[in-house]
């Protein structure tokens, strides 16, 4: 009796929710089917009067009546909510513009620094920094450059017009390896150190040259034999592969700079034709980067270490040449142009 | 320098083309510029033999020759020189052929005879200035073949970057070759091969040499030879000089260059009949003077070696001749100099005069003293084939022997620094090849070293590593990831602060410009900065580039008026270093500045309810601030001063007197900010809409807050009221801020400003005011009580509340 009678209401409850379409309507139904007072509930509250075979059939049966009317009774609220509102009223044009928040942008220079900063401090080292305008002594002289020695024509310098009273020559750095030796006079070896700066050159300007421009300097030293030619290779390679995102191999040829012994120009493996010979790389498979070697055994001595005792590398390059190669830029002058028009692009 | 490969071919014995030639010094020596053939333009000019010859029916100055230019190929040829004679062999340009003048040679009809080609002078050749008449060319002169060929300009030009290291050796055709044999693996012959030793006369008939300053001059030596003429030099010098890049002049020229390109050794040939006495090498002395062969006079200085006789200063000693004693087409005798001058007075002497010479570029690079000796015996043997007359005696004034450098290696340094460990026989076989005399001594791996005194590049350990490394070749050592303990990378403070400025920066719609370290005196004017306290450049690339940047506001404030064209509104900043004179000792100081612009639309959009929108003073205050909090710098510490307070700030002098201020520390000003001069704007044609805030980032970074320290959350409600206060006009929202923090302490926590105007000569200021106390809601008595000590004190600052 009491099990077709709970099916009963089961089944008018459901069959009578679709006619409703008001909230009213809506909580009028759930007074009847599953108030405090509804039937359901009064037979459920009466299942202890039955005996336990009964108990067993009807109650179960009971509960989820009420938990399948509980669940319509929610859905069809949902529905009324959303039905109860204009929403062609309601609605935006939402092809018009958002409100406008400016963002800003920073100089691909910048960004190219951060990245290269972030995959050498992944790797331990450390960004110094030095003055711009630096002393004889240290963009020079103790980077091994003799005095009236035709090596110092290998960067044409600007000099500060030297004042009465001072007691040094100054000029705006030619190279941010001055800090090589101004670090090492504070730090001992191990050391593995990254110098990013601005630098300055007396030569005309062109697409691309520029008298002004953002070096980046890498020194690492350690007891001898520790720090390699074929190490170098190794920190060269994983930087660049890291910074391209694809495995980069370098080449080393020989050269000569005062302040390392031995000297390397340094290229890197095309990454715009996979080294097959492309126009970027004048079909050699290689793109010139920068120059390396084994920091000069003088150059030790200029920072106080015994001649050696200690080996590294230093290398430099120029940020412009990544950031024109990452980002295809023409013409270097638009680097330090100014213009939002360039700046905005990145 | 530029090297032809023909002669580098013949002194080495390479079997490598040209680019072989390229990539292997490349690989293993020197940065190679180019490898190319050298354009001769002069393609399709044959060798002819003049076969027949009759005068010119129509024409007395003409002549038609028959000329045979290949098997039974013989041309009928017009021409006009007068020295063609019948079995000449002689160059010839067919039909078609482009010459280097410009000259087109076409089938022509001269005079009713029909001409097939030209025979050509010199001068259409490309090859000297003679064009009086045709190129006569030795009899054995292969007919048919390609005069380019036979005279040796079919060549390719090496284009070798020697650094200053190698400018010793490596900047000869002699030193190359040995470098390209080493490279190639056998030493040159020509290393071993000895020149006969000059042939003199009994008696010396060469002026007597005294080196007075032995620093400046190591050795000096010279040739007399009498009865030279000079004339032009023959083809083979000629084409030999052509291809090296350098122009023949005349026999006695081209000579001593070519001995310098051959040898590396500069020589210099004096008028013999010009000296008097005995030639000595010294200092100038005090106001002596000198006509240089360009004409030019000199005043000498003390420092600089001169070439002297006992009258006068011949020379500039490595660097440039005089007048007096240059060799001219009279010259009969001359006095021959071969000589070595220490490279650091040669360079003073030729930047102070601003004299680059072949010479002096090669005698800066620290010459060899030993190859005077070598370049003595070449000249003594070229000279008199080239220029005629009779050696008649010889110098060589040697005082002290430069001897060779002996360096001791060990086998495992190599390994240390290469990264590679190097079988013994390849370190000696490297070295070896280079011409280095490799000794082994006692204890094991170790070796002594000699090094020819042509190499002065070579002085230890090191630089035998650097010789071994590149014979070896640079691809063979294997990238080798280094075995180090873990350090964490100690942060740089200034650099992070730089960084997290300019990210928040970008984040909060800055572009970031940069811009040049320099400026000229237009800019400083502009600006009104002080001139006197800008760093100033000795050799600036332009004068408007000739002072280094006191402030980033010059150029900046140019960039900002030229976006102004492209762009409504926009911020913009930059981050650097600027210079000044240190106002006592007077040497460069450097700050790193920041300065932020602000650029605001052309019409203020709409009347927003504050006062200030629209206004850039405070379109920049509230960016200032808002990255002063980012900071989470202590704004209750900064103090906004009327910027008259600070006339010793130089920077100050380009803002608006009455829109700007200090941010001041502890009585110290950190920063600036406000709108420009109207007179500083109108110099550089830029709209009031902008304005500017700058900072030493070394204060801001020690103002910055390192950590931060919770603090409760507060567990009762504010209570809000607003409050309108009306003063007398003068009075600031400053002093009336201050008033109610003052006076509404401890429980006052913020008052916010909404609302101020100005009516019949007051003001009046609408604050949102919040009360709180961390320990309790506050009653309503709390508040009245407060809010009415707050019109009370306004009362005794002529205020009063507005009803």
């Amino acid at each position: 009796m009491m099990k077709e009678r709970i099916l009963q209401i089961g089944k008018t409850g459901e069959e009578s929710l679709p006619a409703i379409t008001t909230m009213a309507g809506l909580q009028a139904w759930e007074v009847e089917y599953l108030g405090r007072k509804s039937e359901l509930n009064t037979l459920l509250k009466s299942l202890r009067d039955l005996s336990p075979e009964e108990k067993k059939i009807v109650g179960p049966l009971g509960n989820s009546t009420k938990q399948k009317l509980i669940a319509l009774f929610d859905t069809k609220k949902k529905k009324l909510l959303e039905n109860s509102i204009d929403w062609q009223a309601e609605g935006v044009d939402i092809t018009a513009p958002g409100a406008k928040v400016a963002i800003g942008h920073l100089n691909p220079l910048t960004q190219i620094e951060h990245e290269i900063q972030d995959i050498f401090t992944s790797m331990g080292f450390v960004v110094a920094d030095g003055p711009e305008v630096e002393t004889e002594h240290y963009n020079f002289d103790a980077l091994n450059f003799p005095k009236d020695h035709p090596s110092r024509d290998m960067q044409d310098t600007f000099w500060i017009k030297p004042d009465k009273k001072a007691k040094e020559r100054y000029l705006p750095r030619t190279h941010t390896s001055g800090v090589q030796v101004r670090y090492m006079e504070a730090h001992k070896p191990p050391l593995r150190i990254i110098v990013p700066g601005k630098v300055f050159r007396n030569e005309a300007t062109d697409a691309s040259h520029e008298h002004t421009f953002h070096q980046f300097e890498c020194l690492m030293v350690d007891v001898e034999g520790q720090v390699t030619v074929a190490t170098f290779k190794y920190v060269a390679e994983t930087f660049f592969s890291a910074f391209f995102g694809e495995k980069v191999t370098v080449r080393l040829r020989p050269s000569f700079f005062p302040f390392t012994e031995p000297s390397f120009e340094f290229d890197i493996s095309c990454i715009i034709c996979g080294a097959h010979g492309c126009a970027t790389c004048k079909h050699s498979g290689w793109l010139e980067i920068g120059g390396a070697g084994m920091v000069n055994q003088r150059v030790f001595e200029a920072a106080g270490y015994k001649r050696g005792q200690y080996q590294g590398f230093a290398w430099g390059f120029g940020m412009a040449r990544l950031a024109m190669m990452k980002y295809k830029i023409a013409d270097i002058r638009l680097l330090m142009s100014g213009d939002l028009r360039f700046i905005r692009q990145f | 320098m530029k090297y032809s490969y023909q002669l580098i071919k013949e002194l080495s014995g390479t079997k490598k083309t040209p680019a072989q030639l390229g990539k292997l010094l490349m690989t293993h020596a020197f940065e190679v510029e180019g490898v190319e053939k050298f354009s001769h333009g002069i393609d399709g000019v044959v060798i002819g033999k003049v076969v027949g010859l009759r005068p010119h029916p129509n024409a007395n100055k003409l002549r038609v020759a028959q000329v045979e230019v290949g098997k039974k190929d013989v041309r009928t040829i017009v021409c006009g020189a007068p020295n063609i004679a019948l079995d000449q062999k002689v160059a010839v340009a067919l039909p078609s052929v482009k010459l280097p003048g410009g000259i087109e040679i076409q089938v022509a009809t001269l005079r009713g005879v029909e001409s097939n080609g030209m025979v050509c002078s010199a001068k259409e050749l490309g090859l000297g200035d003679d064009h009086e008449g045709i190129l006569v060319l030795a009899e054995e002169a292969p007919v048919g073949a390609s005069f380019a060929k036979y005279v040796g300009i079919d060549d390719s030009i090496i284009e070798v970057k020697i650094l200053p290291d190698r400018g010793s050796d490596a900047l000869a055709y002699q030193g190359l070759a040995r470098e390209v044999a080493a490279l190639d693996g056998y030493a040159p012959h020509f290393g071993q091969k000895m020149l006969k030793p000059v042939k003199t006369p009994s008696y010396n008939r060469a002026a007597k040499v005294v080196i007075a300053d032995k620093a400046g001059c190591p050795r000096y030596g010279a040739l007399a030879v009498r009865g030279i003429t000079v004339g032009e030099s023959p083809l083979w010098l000629k084409v030999r000089l052509l291809v090296s890049g350098l122009r023949p002049i005349n026999n006695m020229v081209d000579v001593t260059n070519y001995l310098m390109l051959l040898t590396g050794q500069p020589m210099h040939a004096f008028d013999a009949d010009k000296i008097q006495g005995t030639v000595t090498i010294r200092r100038a002395k005090k106001n002596e003077k000198l006509v240089l062969l360009t004409g030019e006079t000199k005043k000498l200085s003390e420092d600089d070696l001169v070439i002297a006789d006992s009258e006068r200063v011949l020379a500039l000693a490595g660097v440039m001749g005089g007048k007096y004693s240059a060799v001219t087409t009279e010259t009969k005798n001359i006095f021959l100099e071969v000589a070595n001058f220490s490279g650091p007075s040669i360079r003073r002497t030729k930047n102070r005069h601003h004299l680059p010479t072949d010479a002096s570029y090669r005698f800066e690079r620290n010459l060899d003293s030993n190859l005077v000796g070598e370049a003595l015996r070449e000249a003594a043997a070229l000279l008199p084939t080239l220029c005629g007359g009779k050696i008649m005696g010889m110098r060589d004034v040697y005082p002290k022997e430069a001897l060779p450098t002996k360096i001791t290696l060990s086998l495992d340094r190599v390994e240390h620094v290469l990264g590679v460990k190097l079988p013994l026989f390849q370190v000696v076989q490297h070295l070896a090849l280079l011409g280095l005399k490799v000794k082994k001594v006692a204890s094991e791996n170790t070796f002594l070293v000699t090094v020819p005194t042509r190499r002065p590049d070579l002085r230890d350990e090191w630089d035998l590593i650097e010789e071994i490394g590149r014979m070896h070749g640079y691809e063979h050592i294997v990238a080798v990831a280094p075995l180090l303990p873990l350090i964490p990378s100690m942060e740089n403070p200034e650099k992070r602060f730089e960084r997290k400025t300019k990210e928040y920066l970008a984040a909060a719609g800055f572009d970031e410009l940069l811009t040049y370290s320099f400026y000229g005196e237009k800019e400083i004017i502009a600006t009104r900065l002080p001139l006197s306290a800008h760093v100033e450049l000795e050799n600036p690339l332009t004068p408007d580039q000739k002072y280094l940047r006191l402030s980033q506001v010059p150029l900046l404030l140019s960039r900002a008026g030229e976006n102004m064209h492209h762009f409504d509104s926009f911020d913009c900043f930059e981050w650097g270093k600027v210079f000044s004179k240190h106002p006592k000792n007077k040497e460069p100081v450097e700050v790193t500045s920041l300065t932020l612009m602000t650029v605001l639309p052309k019409k203020s959009e709409k009347g927003d309810a504050a006062p200030q929108a629209g206004k850039p003073f405070f379109a920049i205050k509230g960016k200032v601030e808002a990255y002063l909090r980012a900071l989470h710098i202590d704004m209750t510490q900064i103090a906004y001063e009327p910027s008259e307070k600070f006339p010793e700030l130089p920077a100050l002098a380009h803002l608006h007197p009455t829109r700007s201020v200090c941010l001041v520390h502890e009585g110290k000003p950190f920063g600036i900010m406000g709108e420009f001069h109207p007179e500083v704007l109108r110099s550089f044609g830029v709209e009031a809409r902008l304005a500017m805030a700058g900072f030493v980032t070394e204060d801001l970074l020690a103002l910055k807050k390192q950590v931060t320290t919770f603090v409760p959350l507060q567990k009762f409600p504010y209570a809000l009221r607003d409050i309108s206060l009306v003063f007398p006009c003068k009075t600031t929202v400053g002093v009336v801020e201050q008033l109610l923090h003052e006076v509404g302490a401890p429980l006052l926590q913020e008052a916010t400003l909404f609302d101020v105007y100005e009516k019949g000569g007051e003001k009046s200021f609408a604050f949102h005011l919040s009360f709180g106390a961390p320990d309790r809601t506050l009653s309503s008595a709390e508040m009245d009580q407060v809010f009415d000590k707050i019109v009370a004190s306004a009362a005794r600052k002529e205020g009063r509340l507005r009803m």
